[in-house]
C-alpha cells in the first residue's frame, strides 16, 4: 500500500528531491495547499474506488496516515 | 476594509523578515525546501505588517501574535484588527478589516479530473458546466469558497459542497449570509474576500520597494 500511495503522491504533487517516506508531512514537507490536497484526495478516490468524506481529510497529514486510512477503507 | 497585494520578494530580501515571525511560524517556514516558497510566505507576513502599520500605525512584532483554536493567527494586543493572508504562485495578499474577514488568492492552473464535481455545490456545478471559460470560473468559485472557510475559521470542518458562492451575471449568488468580492490583482490570478457585510474593499497594490522600507515603530 505504501508504494501505491507514494506513486500517486509523486504523480500529483511536485515533490522535487524529497524522498517520500511514511513520516513525510504533506503540508510542511511537500508544501501542498488546500487545492493540491483536494486533487490528491480525488486521485486516491479514483485509484481505490472509494469516496473520502471531507471530515476524514483533516486526518491525513502524513503519508503514514494516508496508508493506514486506505488500508482500513480498502480492506 | 482593504485588500493589499504584493509580488513575492526575492529570498535574499525576504529572509531578513524572518525576525518578525513568532517561533512556530518561523520554524515552519525554515522547513520549506524551496527558497521561493520561503520568500512567498515571508512576503505574505511582511505584507500583513505593512498593512497594519499603514492603516493603524502599529508595527506588530512576534510577541503580538496569538493563535486561535484551529490555528488562525490574531493580534493579541489588538484583537479588533481582523486580517486574513493568503499566497499563491508569485503573489501575496492580506485583507484587513475591523470585523472577521477571510481572503484567498490563487494562481490559475489546470486542475485534476473530478475536482470541480468534488468541491462545487449542485448550483455551482450547473453554472460551471455551462460556462465558456471554465478555468476562470473554477478559480473564482474556489477562491470565494476558501475566503468563506477562512472567514469562518472552521477549516475543513465545512464541507465544500455544502454551501454555494458563485459569480452569476454582475453579482455573486450565495446561501452563506456573507458578502463577497472578487478581484483579479494580476494576470492569471483570482482573489476573493469574504466578510459579514460592508463596502467593497479598497485594493492596495504594494511594491517590493515599499515592503523593503523599514516599518518604524
Amino acid at each position: 500500500m505504501f508504494e501505491k500511495v507514494k506513486q500517486i503522491i509523486e504523480e500529483n504533487v511536485d515533490c522535487g528531491n524529497i524522498k517520500i517516506v511514511p513520516e513525510t508531512d504533506l503540508i510542511s514537507d511537500l508544501q501542498i495547499n488546500s487545492l493540491d490536497l483536494v486533487e490528491l484526495v480525488c486521485a486516491f478516490e479514483v485509484a481505490f474506488n472509494i469516496v473520502v468524506p471531507e471530515k476524514d481529510i483533516r486526518k491525513l497529514s502524513k503519508v503514514s496516515d494516508i496508508v493506514a486510512y486506505l488500508e482500513k477503507r480498502v480492506a | 476594509m482593504k485588500a493589499f497585494f504584493a509580488p513575492a520578494a526575492p529570498y535574499a530580501l525576504a529572509r531578513v523578515w524572518m525576525d518578525g515571525l513568532w517561533e512556530d511560524k518561523a520554524r515552519r517556514i525554515e522547513r520549506m525546501r524551496r527558497d521561493t516558497d520561503k520568500a512567498l510566505a515571508l512576503t505574505a507576513h511582511r505584507l500583513l505588517c505593512y498593512a497594519v502599520k499603514t492603516v493603524y500605525d502599529i508595527v506588530p512584532g512576534p510577541q503580538d501574535f496569538g493563535l486561535m483554536v484551529r490555528g488562525k493567527p490574531y493580534l493579541v494586543t489588538a484583537p479588533d484588527i481582523h486580517f486574513s493572508i493568503s499566497h499563491s504562485g508569485g503573489m501575496a495578499m492580506c485583507a484587513l478589516h475591523g470585523e472577521p474577514v477571510g481572503a484567498d488568492i490563487e494562481k490559475a492552473r489546470l486542475v485534476g479530473k473530478g475536482v470541480p464535481e468534488r468541491v462545487m455545490s449542485e448550483a455551482e456545478y450547473r453554472l460551471y458546466r455551462d460556462a465558456e471559460d471554465r478555468q476562470t470560473l473554477f478559480f473564482q468559485i474556489w477562491t470565494l469558497k476558501e475566503a468563506f472557510i477562512k472567514y469562518s475559521g472552521e477549516g475543513l470542518g465545512i464541507p465544500l459542497r455544502s454551501f454555494t458562492v458563485c459569480p452569476s451575471g454582475s453579482g455573486i449568488i450565495t446561501d452563506t449570509g456573507c458578502a463577497f468580492w472578487l478581484m483579479q490583482p494580476a494576470d492569471g490570478y483570482q482573489a476573493a474576500v469574504c466578510a459579514k457585510g460592508g463596502a467593497e474593499p479598497e485594493i492596495v497594490m504594494v511594491s517590493e520597494e515599499q515592503l523593503a522600507r523599514p516599518l518604524g515603530k
